[in-house]
């Protein structure tokens, strides 16, 4: 009985032997070529493949350097960063989500590029809003340089415009805004078989949940930090304003409820196949919309060929938009800085910025490479361009990774409870309870770093 | 026996060496294995929650300010500190997570046991078929139970509503008090069989003649459970009880993977310990307080244990 | 009244709970069949929440009229043929596939299929003459797009759409045999959308250039440049005008192109209007987009066509609303028979119309698309993802955790068992107290300890399999040792005695005697251990390299790069699942028996 059993144990071990030693275990290295190691983030669909064949170009130019490219999903890149920093042991190149650059800066784990970027023409070469994040507030010290900006707009269907006697100007204020929700809603159509909801914002499940409020924090006058960065401003009647404006919206019924569960992929598909007449997304959204299947867009859907773009619409306190997007940086342990500068001087070259962009759907960080015709021809582009003029930014400071922690935590509740009891939720509950509380653990988080 | 009292410790070891010299070679790797990845870890962490670990002092590692029981002052008593903040929520949840997996899992397992314990056609191919979601990897159930509790798309909700109409609308799974249920469930789904196959085991061990002698005796089946199998099986299930204790609460995998696939935030009523531990490690790196609370988690589970432990001697001895 | 005696109602019971179990092992069962059944479903239909399979799309992407006969192209591989006067159908044969094209000549229709490859069916009897596989492989099938056809002299021409490919292949037109593969020199990322013969030359639309090829030699003649052109469909279709002039329909307008100075010489552009097809009646050019018809005079851009329907953006042009009009659903292409249009439409519908203001005067509807099950899935989930890879190191790493795991762990737990050693209680206790650490508080330490060996040693041990098998041993020795013991312990000590009286050493005995009595409980606690070493993902997330991911590192990473691919998502949880579904499929008797061992003797 037992040898038939014995067997099977045998042979996978033969076979985990086997596989260890036919593996594919050489890595392409030429004698006398230096490796410079990078992680990145999915930005595009094949983050590998899209980033090899962006380099192309480059190791045309430089046969003694290769770059060796590992890709790593957000939520493990906390880790791996945080233990690289611990231990030493890291990549040459990093890419850092903008928010976390303070926090990883004030780690120490960053090389200065302050001298080297001067190469590149300096701050002015960057869009004003995505500096921000090349080095902590306050201090000159450059530790990352930009590489790509993610802009957020509003996206709406043409065809429920059109039905409805709507336009563009109907998306303009606050107060339009909802306007046109409300006749949407009244409206109540169905197009192509699908029922059309006025709104589609994502709720307690997704990555950004703060980035998602921010701007309407911001619109309305509100902010995260006071000037100083030393105290938490949420506790105020602004922000109170800009929260409950949008909380309202779901309150009121132009948000499906089961959207509230899902994250903004999700709420991009259900645009996609035609669900909602209105939702707030990146730029990767328009790539997507513009692009055929094959290639991982949605080009063939009924909504794809009747969209446009819109900016947010104007708050009391004016228009904003949340800027967020990816930064490069040199690790401070590695052993091949000055290769791994010329890799990043290439990426954010206007050839390559532009490529890119095509590649993963976000804006490029140069300020020259919305020159090129791909933003300049399209209309719809040229939002995106009007709208990281208008962006705006969380303070670049060691903390603020840490703060984003408790805020998300709060909005996620704070989600939970708009669903659990729509009709108790009010202004007084963002107020005194939402904000009072985030801005109470913001500032445990700020005075336990000083 | 050798009386060994009145020796020297060197005669002493040197006589328990040579005789028991083949027993300390087999133990040696496993201690070499334990030592290095057990104890010097566990020492390390230890001493981590001493210390002022955080993302100013982590390039230091071990060099970072010692501040004594400061963590375990802010985790337990400091009410401005951010360690706290969220850390009620995790600790029912865990609580209540725990308590009900282990009770579910075991409860399932018998009662599945004592439906298996009869002898039917086509048992044996039943039995696997069972064990079948014990197979399935945790990230695999954390996925695929995240996939299905989906609000409007999700089969489950399909299902009670809109085939079988149980309830009037379709529930969040992921969202809200739910999201506890939604933790349980799919546990209990993937660690139940292994406590049957235990349970089942034992159940084919009690002898036929206790069975015989309380049917003569005229007990019901309700009482010949109660009064016989249950407390035969008790070296069993404690032991499945225990090592449940353990493992659900130290449960990380199909709650990471089921809410915003491991990147978003589980919510008020899906946190546990485990994922607030690792947020506040690696997200917020406060490793001191993070290790504080691993440490103290762990004090309760050995009180928790040391008193299973007690209990499991008694119940031994009596049978 | 019935009366029922005690074995009737025992028997009753029996039943009564044997359905229990059943209707409770569906239920149970249910969650891997979902798993497993999503995976073969389309996503668009895992998002709407469709529980079955849905139909593949059947637009019209073509019409063609021969003397009395109408062919109607389908989207889903099917090809209709139907009267034109009389409207009747008259045959029709059906080639499922995706991104279909196809090209008539006088005697036989070639069909090309992104999944299936090349087809040349007879036109009048419908049947399949002879056929080629698709020349691109291993690429995963949503990455294929269009496909484009052409047949000329003894050549059939085919190209598909594929990023870095820019290929044409050439083919015999009589058995379809691939004689020679052009390679084009274009840039990366173009991609030939269409093909178009005229005199000795094979016009090749690409989303920059349109090649002008000798048709024979397939030598490049000369190259127009598009300039800048952000649609990344490309060119849609080629058509002729006059001798020298061609004109290019692009999703967003029009080009037209001098073929004598080889340049753009004007391009008309309409803004966001994804164009599908053009028809040219002398002047008048007629232009399908999913929201309408438009007809222009194509020298003065004088339009010919209003309607009350117009969409008011479109100052220039005219739309016909086909969904509000004239048809339903979205027109997809156009031809002309004598007087009359005839309309194809997605949903596969066909309309006839002869005055433009009203109503079509007749509809046809070419039949339903095949269900779609994407058996494709788990091929595309290999190509996308270094599956193999992944598969590779977990079975590496699974494996060898599970031989060191059982050796160290038959060791220990021995030992433990069979002697009485000053420490025996200790050791056991530790065994239990590593159970109860929680191992996050490992991970830091564990990696520095990594760091550290490697510094002392000087073998890098981070990344790679050893380290993690090292780790994993670790880690999974204590709970084998706990299941371990109460299986030797219940192999009786009488055979070991007898056999030290027989003159074994202490190591004899164990190898000769106890071993082989404990191997089903060894095996069984291995396998077990496999089972856990396959289940990591704490250790794995931040100690493995890009060479030693495991699976579920590469499920994750899938998801931070799939969010939405649900039914590739369920495809990788099916395949990470059933190599160990498979593993104690075989052996779970053993297993059984092996674990439960402990249970039986308490």
């Amino acid at each position: 009985m037992n040898k038939h059993f014995s067997l099977i144990i045998v042979s996978i071990l033969l076979i985990s032997a086997s596989l260890l030693f036919t593996g594919c275990g050489a890595k392409e290295k030429k004698s006398g070529q230096t490796v410079v190691t990078m992680w990145v983030m999915p930005n595009s669909l094949e983050p590998i493949n899209d980033l090899n064949n962006i380099l192309e170009d480059f190791h045309k130019n430089n046969p003694d350097i290769k770059v060796q490219i590992t890709s790593l999903d957000w939520g493990s890149a906390w880790q791996r960063i945080t233990i690289a920093t611990m231990s030493g042991e890291g990549p040459d190149i990093l890419q850092l989500g903008t928010t976390w650059v303070g926090a990883v800066t004030g780690m120490g784990a960053l090389a200065d590029l302050t001298g080297k970027v001067k190469e590149l023409g300096g701050a002015s070469y960057f869009l004003p809003s995505s500096w921000r994040y090349s080095g902590i507030d306050g201090s000159n010290v450059v530790t990352s340089i930009p590489w790509f900006v993610d802009a957020r707009a509003m996206y709406y269907r043409t065809d429920v415009f059109n039905r409805l006697g709507l336009s563009k100007n109907d998306l303009a204020t606050w107060e339009s805004f909802q306007k046109t929700l409300e006749k949407i809603k009244k409206a109540d159509l169905t197009i192509d078989g699908k029922k059309v909801y006025p709104l589609g914002i994502t709720g307690k499940n997704d990555w950004n949940v703060v980035h998602n409020l921010a701007p309407w924090i911001w619109m309305a006058g509100g902010d995260f930090l006071k000037e100083n960065n030393k105290e938490c401003s949420l506790y105020s009647t602004e922000a109170a304003n800009g929260l409950s404006f949008l909380v309202n919206l779901v309150i009121k019924g132009y948000v499906p409820e089961a959207c509230l569960e899902q994250n903004t992929s999700q709420v991009e598909n259900a645009f996609n196949n035609g669900e909602y007449a209105i939702i707030f997304t990146g730029s990767n959204e328009l790539r997507a919309l513009t692009t055929p299947e094959e290639q991982g867009g949605a080009a063939n859907t009924y909504v794809a060929k009747r969209f446009d773009i819109a900016p947010y619409p104007e708050g009391p306190k004016g228009k904003v938009t949340f800027v967020g997007g990816s930064n490069l940086s040199i690790f401070n342990k590695s052993k091949h800085k000055d290769e791994a500068w010329e890799v990043i001087k290439y990426l954010v070259g206007k050839k390559a910025q532009v490529e890119y962009s095509k590649r993963s759907g976000f804006l490029p960080s140069a300020i020259e490479a919305f020159d090129d015709p791909y933003f300049t021809q399209d209309v719809r582009r040229s939002v995106y361009r009007e709208a990281v003029k208008y962006g705006r930014a969380y303070p670049c400071i060691p903390e603020w990774a840490q703060i984003e922690q408790p805020l998300n935590r709060r909005f996620g509740i704070m989600w939970e409870h708009v669903l659990s009891n729509k009709n108790e939720f009010s202004y007084d509950v963002i107020h005194e309870d939402v904000l009072k509380k985030a801005a109470i653990e913001v500032d445990k988080v700020l005075m336990m770093n000083r | 026996m050798l009386n060994t009292t009145g020796m020297s410790f060197w005669v002493k070891s040197k006589y328990y060496y040579n005789k028991y010299k083949i027993a300390y070679y087999f133990i040696l790797p496993t201690m070499i294995a334990m030592i290095l990845m057990h104890l010097f870890p566990i020492v390390q962490g230890l001493y981590m929650s001493f210390l002022r670990l955080n993302n100013f002092t982590l390039n230091q590692y071990l060099g970072a300010p010692f501040v004594g029981f400061d963590n375990f002052y802010d985790v337990m008593f400091n009410p401005s500190s951010p360690m706290r903040i969220g850390i009620y929520d995790a600790v029912r949840n865990t609580i209540i997570y725990s308590f009900l997996v282990t009770i579910g899992q075991t409860a399932v397992g018998m009662i599945v046991a004592l439906m298996l314990s009869n002898e039917f056609k086509g048992r044996g191919l039943v039995r696997t078929l069972f064990m079948f979601s014990w197979i399935v990897p945790t990230y695999v159930t954390g996925i695929l139970w995240g996939f299905m509790f989906q609000q409007s798309i999700g089969i489950i909700n399909i299902i009670l509503v809109d085939w079988l109409h149980l309830l009037a609308q379709k529930p969040f799974w992921l969202v809200g008090v739910n999201s506890i249920w939604a933790i349980i469930i799919p546990t209990i789904w993937r660690f139940w069989p292994f406590s049957m196959l235990m349970l089942l085991a034992g159940i084919q061990n009690v002898p036929q003649s206790l069975y015989d002698a309380a049917k003569i005796d005229g007990a019901g089946k309700w009482k010949t459970f109660w009064k016989i199998t249950w407390p035969m099986l008790s070296p069993v299930w404690m032991i499945l009880v225990l090592f449940g204790m353990i493992y659900n609460t130290y449960s990380f995998n199909i709650v990471i993977m089921m809410f915003g696939n491991g990147a978003g935030f589980p919510g008020k009523w899906g946190d546990l310990m485990m994922t607030n531990i690792f947020r506040n490690s690696f997200m917020r790196w406060d490793f001191g307080a993070g290790a504080a609370t691993s440490v103290l988690l762990l004090l309760v589970m050995i009180v928790i244990v040391n008193f299973w432990y007690k209990h499991y001697k008694k119940t031994e001895e009596i049978f | 009244m019935f009366k029922i005696n005690y074995y009737q109602k025992e028997k009753l019971l029996r039943n009564f709970f044997l359905v229990l179990m059943f209707a409770f092992l569906i239920i149970n069962s249910f969650p891997i069949f979902w798993m497993m059944f999503s995976s073969f479903k389309n996503n668009n239909d895992i998002l709407s929440g469709k529980v079955g399979f849905s139909r593949a799309k059947n637009d019209v992407i073509g019409m063609e009229i021969a003397g009395k006969d109408l062919y109607a192209f389908s989207q889903d591989g099917g090809i209709a043929k139907y009267d034109v006067d009389s409207k009747r159908s008259i045959g029709g044969v059906k080639i499922n596939g995706r991104d279909v094209n196809y090209y008539i000549d006088q005697d036989y229709i070639y069909l090309a299929n992104s999944t299936k490859g090349l087809y040349k069916i007879d036109r009048r009897s419908l049947i399949v003459k002879a056929k080629a596989s698709n020349p691109v492989t291993g690429v995963d099938t949503n990455r294929l797009g269009n496909t484009s056809i052409i047949a000329y002299d003894d050549l059939v021409v085919f190209t598909i759409e594929l990023e870095g490919m820019n290929k044409i292949f050439i083919y015999d037109k009589k058995d379809l045999t691939l004689k020679r593969t052009v390679r084009l020199n274009t840039e990366h990322s173009s991609f030939i959308r269409s093909l178009y013969v005229d005199g000795d030359k094979l016009y090749i639309g690409t989303n920059k250039y349109i090649l002008v090829f000798n048709k024979s030699t397939f030598i490049e003649e000369k190259r127009i440049d598009l300039g800048e052109n952000y649609y990344p469909a490309g060119v849609q279709k080629i058509k002729q005008i006059k001798g020298n002039e061609l004109i290019l329909l692009v999703q967003n307008g029009l080009y037209f192109i001098n073929l004598n100075k080889a340049e753009v010489e004007r391009r008309k552009d309409y803004g966001v209007n994804l164009f599908e097809d053009i028809l040219i009646e002398g002047e008048k050019l007629f232009i399908v987009s999913p929201t309408g018809l438009r007809i222009v005079n194509m020298n003065t851009e004088k339009l010919y066509l209003d309607s009350n329907n117009l969409v008011r953006e479109l100052k220039d042009g005219v739309i016909v609303d086909p969904k509000s009009n004239y048809t339903s659903g979205e027109a997809t292409n156009l031809i002309a028979n004598g007087d009359e249009l005839i309309i194809g439409s997605s949903y596969g519908r066909i309309s006839f119309m002869k005055d433009l203001k009203a109503k079509p005067y007749y509809s046809l509807q070419l039949p339903l698309g095949h269900r779609l099950v994407m058996v494709e899935n788990y091929a595309d989930l290999w190509k996308n993802i270094d599956f193999g890879l992944y598969l590779r190191n977990s079975i590496i790493i699974s494996g060898f955790t599970m031989l060191f795991a059982m050796i160290l762990a038959t060791l220990a737990s021995y030992a433990l068992v069979r002697f009485n050693f000053p420490g025996n209680k200790a050791f056991g206790v530790s065994i239990l107290a590593t159970q109860m650490i929680p191992q996050i508080m490992y991970l830091i330490p564990i990696f520095i300890m990594f760091k550290w060996i490697s510094d002392v040693s000087g073998v890098s041990i981070q990344g790679t399999h050893g380290g993690l098998t090292f780790i994993y041993t670790a880690f999974f020795v204590p709970f084998s040792i706990w299941i371990l013991r109460s299986f030797f312990a219940s192999i009786p000590v009488e055979l070991e005695e007898s056999a030290r009286v027989d003159g074994c050493n202490a190591f004899q005995v164990f190898w000769k005697i106890t071993l082989p009595l404990a191997i089903p409980g060894i095996v069984a606690t291995g396998i077990y251990i496999f089972l856990q070493a396959w289940d990591e993902l704490m250790f794995a997330w931040i100690l493995t390299d890009s060479d030693t991911l495991t699976i579920p590192i590469g499920i994750r990473l899938f998801v931070g790069n799939y969010q939405n691919r649900y039914d590739l998502m369920m495809a990788a949880a099916t395949v990470a699942t059933l190599p160990v579904l498979l593993l104690f499929f075989l052996l779970q008797k053993h297993i059984v028996k092996g674990l439960t061992a402990g249970a039986v003797k308490g």
